[in-house]
């Protein structure tokens, strides 16, 4: 199919006439809801989403329709999926809707909360209300998985959009629900759920590991199964969504002025909600049945098919505990006795919430240190109340606590109100953390779980290093093992991404273990960056991480002023990809010391890439198959590097630390030699990116400059202006692009500082 | 959660959306969004975006010497998937979006699957993600050959979407999972 045939569909698409649109709308309404012309329905629905998607300004809807549209969405026929979520699709399309269309809409909102409700719900007060209805909702333990997820979605999502909605209680009581879920998954398979056969016996494989042996420790992303019981997804969901979940209701929490209780979280509310018996799990269906190993509730239940499921779960978490006390890394005893207790009350007998939760918290504050002594009496005074507002301290109150932490800033105090929020799910994210560190050293059996392998080290290490934000008593254990994780990836080139992730943990917390990470980050900017700047991922990777630590890499490490020729390769390799980032990056890399450096460097860019490309081409070339070197000056690229007087040239220009001279002495004979490639594509696109910075130097000069470094300057810029007139071949590029910039900025300088000179 | 899925075209010349899907709201627009109903900001921000991978695969492909023959060429070998082009680019936070965006894109000859993430999303699942992606609308619509078929079967797209990349999640899926919802789609397609 051609670019043309492309083009003609979205023309005829976006030529369609409102009389047109009118028609389809109008047999569709007609349609709409006929079981027998269900297909005829589909063929307009996919046409009217075409066009409404290829047109530039958005279209109005007949008003049948879209009472239609909604209406799907908002009973969503499980055996007509599909066209629910193309009625979906469109009805984005023509948001936000008329007024006249909230009454409707309203009735969407006592629906299961969901990630549809981000969007299609407008003010913030329905929000709110789903949010506290979700919260709610989340506490029932009998819910089908996919509800869950759509609930834990949408707060997700409500963290992210809107995080002035969160609260205290309402967060804390998500974490217990998202442990349970994390810690608390079966360790069997489920059943096939496709199997005809009414007399099978279902036998009780337990899942295994990467390599194929059975797993005995915390099910996690990474425990293989032929079927997965609904616990089982809910935590590979969860966990997905985990990190998300922590860094957005932090940030929430911490912008959040005071933490509001809301009336009503109560879980004797679950009653009120006729329409959540909608969601719960039935044996009856195929699905849920076999998919379920939760606990059972009731004692009566033994009969049913998920019986099996929890007799097999005692020995499971029996084989955890058991686990957890011979586990070779040390723990801290208040973690310990947190873990054990949460693991007893765990999804068990979580139906009594209340009670059990405030037996948990009373266990925490025993084992809490005097100086949260002042929750304990908050707590204590609070403990009868329902679970979800024991920790709605308001701000307001602390300071008038008999608390020494009173004197303490606002800004601690709210850190450590917040880090008490998370503490329930804290211990359980590293224990899950930890045990997916370990399935990682496994080799996995099928090759397509490599992949998967390398991104749950990253996001465990991402998790990690957010945890110990949070909360900086668990900095030495989690520093612990990923020092051994950083031996592994350092000693062979085998995980840049990886070493990075860990770098930015140390850069974060490496103070509070008195451990100096010099070493490692000279690492990555010298050997691991100069043999992956051509990686696409890796380059990426190292260049967020540039932006995101730019004031310590500057000033704490050094990094920028020793490593900028290097990491300039970067954007040698990939002037298109990187050139706006680097214009961000490049006032870091200039001091009084560098700058001049810098200079010469960004004019030399294009060399670089050249010198990078003939690099690169003569990694697998057989350097005898060359003719002899000649003592004539070279013509060809490839002729200069394989002689030895021009070698050092490509050395110089692919150096890795600054401070070993400026520029070399015969550029002039390396700009000739190199004629050849100049007009490669990325050493043409290199010129117009170099221009750019050139500009940006100048800007940052112009800002800071001082007499005595435009004294320095001035020489340097006639020299360049030489070496351009000089050279046709390869300047005309330069005297496109850069000269424009140099004499304008330069006249700046100069102007600029004509009085200080004086 | 990812902000957007998009699928482009990477034809020379100018860049075709073929198909879109927004999650959640954008935080910033949404104020912008009021009072301009005929603008749509929201799909100039997707067309931006497409357009910058666009350019960006143009590049690529001027870069490593292939011509858009040979990897049209390469899609028409039954049962094997061509070699993909992975970039990421960095919307900077007020360019389109309020916060920092990352746009993570896997695409070849033709077609482009390219997520809108935020910025602490894992660039690595995102990857894995695209790349099932890739494979089930290979197996189900035949997208690399036929691309504009994203846009004239919608449903399947959106089908597709709800399973692997639900509710814009990036979920860490080994490959049993992968097989159980690829049994799942079977069974939903044909219905």
């Amino acid at each position: 199919m051609s670019l043309a045939l492309i083009d003609k569909l979205h023309l005829q698409a976006r030529k369609t006439s409102e009389e047109d649109v009118g028609k389809i709308c109008s047999s569709l309404t007609a349609l709409f809801g006929v079981p027998e012309k269900s297909s005829e329905a589909t063929a307009l629905m996919r046409q009217l989403f075409f066009i409404l998607q290829a047109k530039e300004t958005s279209t109005r809807l007949p008003s049948g329709l879209i009472f239609n549209l909604i209406n799907a969405v908002m009973v969503r026929d499980r055996g007509r999926i599909k066209e629910c979520l193309l009625c979906e699709r469109i009805l984005q399309e023509v948001f936000p809707l008329d007024k006249k269309f909230d009454p409707e809409l309203a009735k969407l909102n006592e629906k299961i909360p969901s990630p549809i409700h981000l969007w299609m719900c407008q003010d913030i007060e329905s929000l709110s209300k789903l949010f506290a209805k979700a919260v709610r909702w989340l506490k029932a333990q009998d819910l089908e998985w996919e509800a869950e997820r759509k609930l834990f979605t949408f707060l997700v999502g409500v963290a992210l959009i809107h995080p002035d909605l969160l609260s205290a209680d309402r967060v804390r009581s998500v974490h217990e629900r998202v442990g349970s879920w994390l810690l608390g998954a079966g360790l069997y398979q489920a059943p096939n759920p496709y199997s005809s056969n009414p007399f099978r016996k279902d036998q009780n494989n337990p899942v295994t590991e990467v390599d194929g042996t059975p797993s005995n420790n915390i099910f996690t992303v990474l425990s293989i199964g032929q079927y997965y019981t609904d616990d089982q997804l809910v935590n590979i969901f969860s966990f997905s969504m985990l990190y998300q979940w922590i860094s957005n209701s932090y940030h929430g929490l911490l912008i959040n002025n005071s933490y509001p209780m809301e009336p009503g979280d109560d879980a004797s509310d679950l009653e009120k909600d006729d329409e959540l018996d909608l969601y719960r799990s039935q044996p009856q269906r195929i699905r849920s049945s076999s998919r379920s190993s939760h606990v059972s509730k009731n004692s009566d239940d033994t009969a049913s098919p998920t019986s099996v499921a929890s007799v097999e779960k005692t020995p499971v978490t029996k084989t955890w505990s058991a686990d957890l006390s011979k586990s070779s890394r040390p723990r801290t005893p208040v973690r310990k006795a947190q873990s054990l207790v949460t693991e007893g009350d765990g999804d068990r007998f979580s139906l009594s919430v209340t009670s059990t939760a405030s037996e948990r918290l009373t266990t925490e504050f025993k084992n809490s240190s005097p100086s949260d002594t002042v929750w304990l009496t908050e707590s204590g005074e609070t403990s009868e109340r329902p679970v979800s507002t024991q920790t709605t301290l308001s701000l307001s109150e602390v300071p008038r606590s008999p608390n020494p932490k009173a004197a303490m800033d606002t800004e601690e105090v709210k850190r450590e109100l917040t880090k008490h929020v998370f503490e329930p799910l804290i211990g359980r994210t590293i224990d899950y953390c930890f045990r997916l560190l370990d399935q990682c050293d496994r080799k996995p059996k099928n090759q397509s779980d490599v992949e998967l392998l390398n991104a749950c080290q990253l996001e465990t290490v991402k998790l990690l290093e957010f945890v110990c934000r949070i909360d900086g008593a668990q900095i030495p254990r989690v520093f612990r093992e990923l020092k051994r994780l950083m031996a592994n990836c350092t000693q062979d080139d085998r995980n840049p991404k990886l070493l990075i992730a860990i770098l930015q943990f140390l850069v974060n917390h490496s103070k509070a273990v008195a451990y100096d990470c010099q070493q490692e980050l000279n690492k990555l900017f010298h050997g691991v960056l100069s043999r992956n700047f051509d990686q696409t991922a890796v380059s990426f990777d190292i260049v967020m991480f540039v932006l995101d630590n730019l004031e310590k890499l500057t000033h704490q490490y050094h990094v920028m002023a020793i490593y900028f020729p290097n990491i300039f390769k970067i954007l040698a390799w990939n002037p298109h990809t990187f050139i706006s980032d680097f214009q961000d990056i490049l006032p870091a890399m200039m001091s009084s010391v560098t700058s001049l450096e810098v200079f010469h460097t960004l004019v030399d860019l294009p060399c670089m890439t050249v010198a990078l490309e003939v690099i690169e081409r003569t990694k697998h070339l057989d350097f005898t198959s060359l003719q002899p070197v000649t003592d004539e000056q070279p013509t060809r690229a490839l002729d200069a590097f394989k002689n030895a007087m021009f070698r050092p040239m490509f050395n110089f220009f692919t150096r890795s630390e600054g401070g070993h001279g400026d520029t070399i002495d015969r550029l002039d004979q390396f700009h000739t030699s190199i004629q050849d490639m100049v007009d490669l594509p990325r050493v043409l696109v290199c010129y117009q990116s170099a221009a750019l910075l050139l500009r940006t130097w100048f800007s940052v000069i112009l800002e800071e400059v001082d007499q005595d470094f435009v004294s320095r300057l001035l020489p340097v810029l006639t020299g360049a202006y030489r070496s351009c007139v000089r050279h046709t071949g390869i300047q005309e590029r330069y005297a496109e692009n850069h000269s424009r910039e140099h004499s304008a900025s330069a006249q700046e300088v100069s102007s600029d500082c004509r009085p200080t000179a004086r | 959660m990812v902000h957007a899925f998009i699928l482009h075209t990477l034809f020379p010349g100018s860049c075709k959306v073929l198909f879109y899907k927004i999650y959640g709201r954008s935080g910033c627009t949404s104020e912008d969004n009021e009072g301009t109903d005929s603008a749509r900001p929201e799909r100039g921000n997707i067309d931006y975006i497409a357009s910058q991978v666009h350019s960006e695969f143009q590049f690529r492909r001027s870069v490593t010497n292939r011509s858009v023959e040979e990897e049209v060429q390469s899609l028409s070998q039954e049962d094997q998937l061509p070699q993909f082009e992975l970039g990421f680019l960095r919307l900077p936070a007020e360019a389109l979006y309020s916060e920092e965006k990352i746009v993570v894109w896997l695409g070849t000859g033709n077609t482009c699957f390219t997520l809108v993430c935020h910025k602490n999303e894992n660039r690595t699942i995102a990857e894995h993600v695209l790349k099932i992606l890739i494979r089930c609308t290979q197996d189900y619509l035949r997208l690399l050959n036929q691309p504009a078929e994203a846009s004239l079967k919608g449903e399947r797209m959106c089908l597709i979407l709800s399973r692997f990349l639900p509710d814009g999640t990036l979920v860490f899926m080994n490959h049993r999972v992968v097989r159980s919802i690829e049994r799942e789609l079977e069974l939903l397609i044909k219905t």
